[in-house]
């Protein structure tokens, strides 16, 4: 290893300890493997910072770079050191840390399920990058060392990282509880980052880290949702609402399948076709133009289902309500076949589609494999 | 420039409107003194930077733990620049300090980093008003006043970067006018 020069084998000791260059690489911590007693010498460099571990606990650290004997005679700079290995049994573990800031990257291991009033329970997976120093070389060494028994500094890494995770999710709940939902998410990834920027202070001050930097931030959401959210961004940017936006799909549906059989398209989209047919006859009296000859004039719209939220007619076959955007009918959890709105046994293979925590009792979300309120895995 | 601006400097008037932000500052004179009272006005503008940026970062939690994000990443932002700056001008020591032992610093010299400086305290003590500003927007979540602070000290952070970078040329001799 080459660290430590001297003779080992000595019980006054007379090593001198330093961290070398091919141990350091991107570690913010390195242990020395060897403790440390009365009379070793410890190189410190500018970028280094060692602290002495005993009993559980960081007994002292040093910052400034410099060689320091442990002995009595500089006992100004060194004396706690000193004091407490004042005798041959007396040793303490050694650790360095770096003080210079390291770069990781998070990513969710398990999905956050997000309580959202429109979607109800939806999984989101979130990652990012981070930029992070030691700040409190003391309080680093307590607990990831005294507390958590992580020696090597990839555990640590590992470890900072899913704090990183815990303390994104903890930003997204506090969002959430004022009112933000999943909708809202993409357009407030920024946001979302200064706020951890604020919380990861004081999440991270026991650990003797702070976070600085937080960027790339993303999240993923499942796909249906995604696909509504994308309509959404794209209509608010085209100055259109949701529900003309729904119909005009409905429009459109219609024109491709125009002959559809009772339970095709074109029962489906009658509202879509009836509201169609007014905005035609309104462009063109406005446009002075004939109004185009319709060869059926539109039954009144068929009701589709009932929004399982506000109760408005939803068009048959459709995955989110045109009024309030909730999601709809679901497709069965054993045998996909398409459920009606609401369903709680598939009407093909009767599986039973609310299945509740067995440990708690919550409602659980159809696929779920952990309960998103105890995290009792349901399988 | 040679107006009223010189008299003012000639007796030393401007002195004591710096040593109103900077107590104990008392003039670059000799080439050592230069560097150590350069040392103390830099070490002072960083330090009140550093407490405008503590003040933004105070009203980054505030309005985190209301919810208010409309400003958030502006806010953001700016405390980012505020850093950047705090850092330039603590750090601008090792630049300064190796070319001033041969740069002749005469009185004209002189009296244009007293502008400086004083131009640069003031749009901090300024700016620190409108952190204020900021902070009671903030606590009462008032969004058109904290779109405004933000607007008014991101505008005095730019024109601070500027002056300072004026500055500095002037110190190191490499301004061309
Ligand atoms: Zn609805
Ligand atoms: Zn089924
Ligand atoms: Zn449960």
């Amino acid at each position: 290893m080459g660290i430590i020069t001297g003779d080992k084998g000595s019980i006054i000791g007379a090593a001198t300890i330093l961290w070398e260059d091919g141990e350091k690489r991107n570690n913010v911590m390195w242990k020395v493997p060897r403790n440390i007693k009365f009379n070793d010498n410890i190189v410190v460099r500018e970028d280094e910072i060692a602290v002495f571990f005993r009993d559980g606990k960081a007994l002292d650290y040093i910052d400034r770079p410099d060689r320091y004997a442990l002995t009595s005679i500089n006992a100004p700079i060194v004396g706690k050191i000193v004091q407490r290995l004042s005798g041959v049994q007396q040793q303490a573990e050694v650790y360095y840390l770096q003080k210079k800031v390291f770069d990781g990257k998070f990513g969710s291991k398990q999905p956050y399920v997000f309580e959202d009033k429109t979607f109800q329970l939806v999984k989101l997976s979130l990652f990012g990058e981070f930029r992070y120093k030691v700040s409190e070389p003391s309080n680093f060494i307590n607990y990831f060392v005294g507390t958590l028994s992580l020696t090597r500094a990839p555990e640590v890494e590992e470890r900072i990282k899913e704090q990183v995770v815990t303390s994104m999710y903890n930003v997204l709940g506090k969002l959430k509880e004022k009112g933000m939902g999943v909708v809202n998410l993409a357009a407030n990834l920024k946001n979302i980052e200064q706020i951890f920027l604020e919380d990861s202070k004081t999440d991270f001050a026991p650990y003797g880290i702070v976070i600085d930097k937080i960027s790339g931030l993303y999240i993923n959401l499942p796909e249906e949702v995604q696909k509504a959210v994308d309509t959404r961004a794209s209509m608010s940017v085209l100055g259109t609402n949701y529900m003309g936006y729904q119909t005009g799909q409905a429009m459109r549906e219609a024109a491709v399948n125009p002959s559809g059989g009772a339970a095709g398209a074109g029962v489906g989209v009658g509202a879509g076709i009836g509201m169609g047919y007014m905005m035609m006859n309104q462009m063109g009296q406005t446009g002075g133009q004939q109004p185009p000859v319709v060869a059926t004039p539109p039954s009144p719209p068929p009701a589709g289902a009932p929004c399982v939220k506000c109760g408005a007619s939803v068009p048959q076959g459709a995955k989110f309500c045109p009024a309030c955007g909730a999601p709809q009918g679901t497709a069965c959890v054993k045998c996909g076949a398409s459920l009606p709105a609401g369903a709680k046994f598939c009407p093909s293979c009767g599986a039973s589609q609310q299945a509740t925590c067995a440990k708690c009792n919550a409602k659980l979300e159809p696929g779920t494999k952990f309960c998103p309120s105890c995290g009792n895995p349901t399988g | 420039m040679a107006d009223l601006r010189e008299k003012v400097v000639e007796d030393r008037g401007i002195i004591s409107k710096i040593q109103a932000f900077v107590p104990g500052f008392s003039g670059y004179r000799a080439k050592e003194d230069l560097r150590a009272a350069d040392s103390m006005l830099r070490m002072q503008m960083a330090g009140n930077m550093a407490s405008i940026r503590k003040d933004a970062e105070g009203c980054r939690s505030v309005m985190a733990e209301n919810g208010s994000l409309e400003h958030m990443e502006r806010l953001g932002a700016l405390i980012g620049r505020l850093k950047t700056l705090e850092q330039a001008v603590a750090h601008a020591a090792q630049g300064y300090s190796g070319i001033s032992a041969k740069t002749k610093v005469g009185e004209a010299e002189l009296n244009k980093l007293y502008e400086y400086d004083y131009a640069l305290l003031s749009s901090l003590a300024e700016m620190a008003a409108d952190a204020q500003k900021l902070k009671a927007a903030a606590a009462s979540d008032n969004k058109a006043a904290i779109m405004e602070s933000i607007g008014a000290m991101s505008g005095k952070a730019g024109a601070f970067e500027a002056t300072f970078k004026r500055r500095m040329t002037a110190v190191t001799g490499t301004e061309v006018s």
